[in-house]
């Protein structure tokens, strides 16, 4: 099993990666000579720090490595293009085409350099095209009026609050949405969760953020809250649409055929919204990785991830 | 070998006459050489493919398990959804590629395909030129941390007999090789797949169609008998012990039909 770097190693190479990939004089450039290597990304991308208050635990169950801390996954996808990348022994066709072939962007990205991008995501070895969209919504409810009996208001406040939160709740005619902790379901569903509540002497606004996807009709997320109790209003705010990237058919047999090759099949699911795949503005984009939002980052992933990127890279650069 | 008298809709497939032995799902040859993915549901992919877009037929066991019910053993299998349904994470694996909601050919419900069921049955079967008669020289077994399963041999022209456990409840059926009668069709095709399953007598009842579609469509074995203590993922031990048939040699008079070739 893979031994995981140490916290220091991972932000020293990811850094002497990246400087030594923006100066790279032997950078493969297409006709037009423009620079198409593959570009690496890994998330988070609103400035917080990845390696923040990580740590290197050793697994009770498994006896191995494993990364802990809010952003043990990211650190770890981090950890391996950081490897894969920056792997300048030539003791193998795959260390010695990652090298030539892969940029990564950190702690800053290019975003629109040329070539396709791979971007890092806690993916569970899956792909991903699709990062689910944004929405705001904020529901006015009338109070009970200042004189009534302070129970009466609130009891009154309880009950619409609760009416509207009721109505938040995803349901479906036959999936078993209420256990659904993985998403298995509720990852393609419209859903809302509870951002605030706003107080004034007349009116209680909730604010839910929505999480959309293509078939989101914004008529129907407004009639669902307008049908409450004391509703006085509902306002819908687009953030952000659903992002669909439409790799090439060159770039998605490179990213497919590796995840055949180290798992056996290749599946895709969708990415939650904000996701760091949706700050690629190209469409020639794809999504891997290993590990799970917000859970530590152990051997075996570093291991996979690490298999499963040297594999796409290969392939992208046996393609190009 | 059978084939559907006329073509037949039920939920989102219709299936179409075919004069060559084998079932075709979306152009995919429904046999063992395609099957791509076995844990909580099947999936088959041209082994050449390249890439997704080339082709992949979802949840296939939702359909090869009603027709092989009904007796039905050549034919050709097309998805007509035309929505997409995203709760669902093939649809969504769908959309994530190139392909349409159509690659996906089983009912939302987790159903074999009730009504698909139905439409064979008024239009009915009619037999074809290429019988294939295969059965096993010896019993192969499977087991896993979740279950087990037995196939053995059977008289030739016999069809399938179904001994099946689940979670403690039992199902037990025989599907002669022109069809099940209506009241076991009619049971299996309306029992919800054991992750949507009220209870497990439900989920056992499913899974017949299911261990019909790996085992006997899919395994190429056609006069056999099946008992089975399921559990989990359990079409890992179903296409695992169709394959595990053929690794041990254990496949007998199997002429592979023009689908497989």
């Amino acid at each position: 099993m893979a031994e995981l770097p140490s916290p220091e190693t991972i932000q020293e190479r990811a850094l002497e990666v990246a400087e030594r990939g923006s100066n790279d004089p032997g950078a493969d450039t297409g006709r037009d000579g423009q620079d198409e290597r593959v570009n690496l990304l890994v998330g988070p991308f609103d400035g917080t720090d990845p390696l923040a208050d990580l740590e290197v635990a050793t697994d009770p169950e498994t006896g191995e490595g494993v990364y802990r801390g809010p952003q043990a996954a990211q650190a770890g996808l981090l950890a391996v293009a950081a490897t894969v990348a920056g792997s300048e022994e030539a003791d193998g066709e795959l260390n010695a085409a990652a090298d030539t072939t892969a940029r990564l962007h950190f702690p800053d990205a290019n975003l629109t350099a040329a070539g396709p991008w791979l971007v890092l995501e806690p993916l569970g070895g899956r792909l991903s095209t699709v990062v689910r969209g944004r929405a705001r919504v904020s529901v006015d409810l009338e109070r009970a009026p200042e004189a009534s009996a302070t129970y009466q208001r609130l009891e009154t406040d309880e009950n619409r609050l609760s009416t509207v939160l009721e109505a938040a709740k995803p349901s479906h005619p036959y999936y078993p949405i209420d256990d659904d902790r993985d998403g298995v379901f509720t990852t393609g569903m419209t859903t809302f969760s509870l951002a605030g509540v706003e107080t004034s002497d007349e009116r209680l606004t909730v604010v839910l953020e929505a999480a959309t996807t293509p078939a989101t009709a914004f008529a129907e997320v407004e009639s669902r809250f307008e049908s409450c109790p004391g509703v006085e209003a509902v306002r819908l705010e687009r953030v952000a649409g659903v992002d669909r990237a439409r790799p090439s058919r060159a770039t998605r047999t490179a990213v497919e055929g590796a995840h055949r090759a180290v798992l056996g099949d290749c599946a895709y699911d969708w990415l939650a919204p904000g996701s760091t795949l949706e700050a690629v503005p190209t469409p020639e984009k794809v999504a891997l990785g290993t590990g799970e939002p917000g859970e530590p980052f152990g051997a075996d992933a570093f291991a996979t991830g690490t298999r499963l990127l040297e594999e796409t890279l290969a392939r992208m650069e046996g393609s190009a | 070998m059978r084939t559907v008298a006329e073509p037949v809709e039920g939920e989102y497939v219709r299936v179409e006459p075919r004069s060559e032995p084998g079932i075709e799902v979306n152009g995919i040859p429904a046999s063992l050489e395609c099957v791509r993915k076995a844990d909580v549901r099947v999936d088959l992919v041209e082994p050449d493919a390249d890439y997704t877009g080339d082709g992949r037929a979802f949840v296939v066991e939702h359909v090869l398990g009603p027709l092989r019910l009904c007796g039905v053993t050549a034919a050709s299998v097309t998805g007509i959804a035309g929505e997409w349904d995203f709760s669902r994470p093939e649809h969504r694996f769908c959309y994530a590629t190139t392909l349409g909601p159509d690659a996906v050919v089983s009912h939302p419900a987790g159903l074999p395909n009730p009504a698909l069921a139905t439409a064979v049955r008024e239009v009915g079967t009619e037999p074809i030129d290429g019988e294939t008669r295969a059965t096993l020289s010896e019993s192969v077994i499977r087991e896993t941390d979740d279950g087990s399963i037995t196939v053995s041999p059977a008289e030739t022209g016999s069809g399938v007999s179904l001994d099946l456990e689940y979670d403690g409840a039992r199902f037990r059926a025989d599907v002669p090789h022109d069809g099940a009668r209506g009241d076991v069709i009619e049971a299996i095709t309306t029992a919800t797949t054991p992750y949507l399953a009220p209870d497990a007598e439900v989920a056992v009842t499913h899974a017949a169609a299911d261990v019909l579609s790996d085992v006997v469509v899919l395994g190429g074995l056609e006069d056999v008998r099946i008992e089975s203590n399921l559990g989990g993922a359990y079409h890992t031990e179903t296409i695992g012990v169709a394959r595990r048939a053929r690794e041990q040699g254990a496949v007998t008079a199997l002429e592979r039909p023009a689908a497989d070739r």
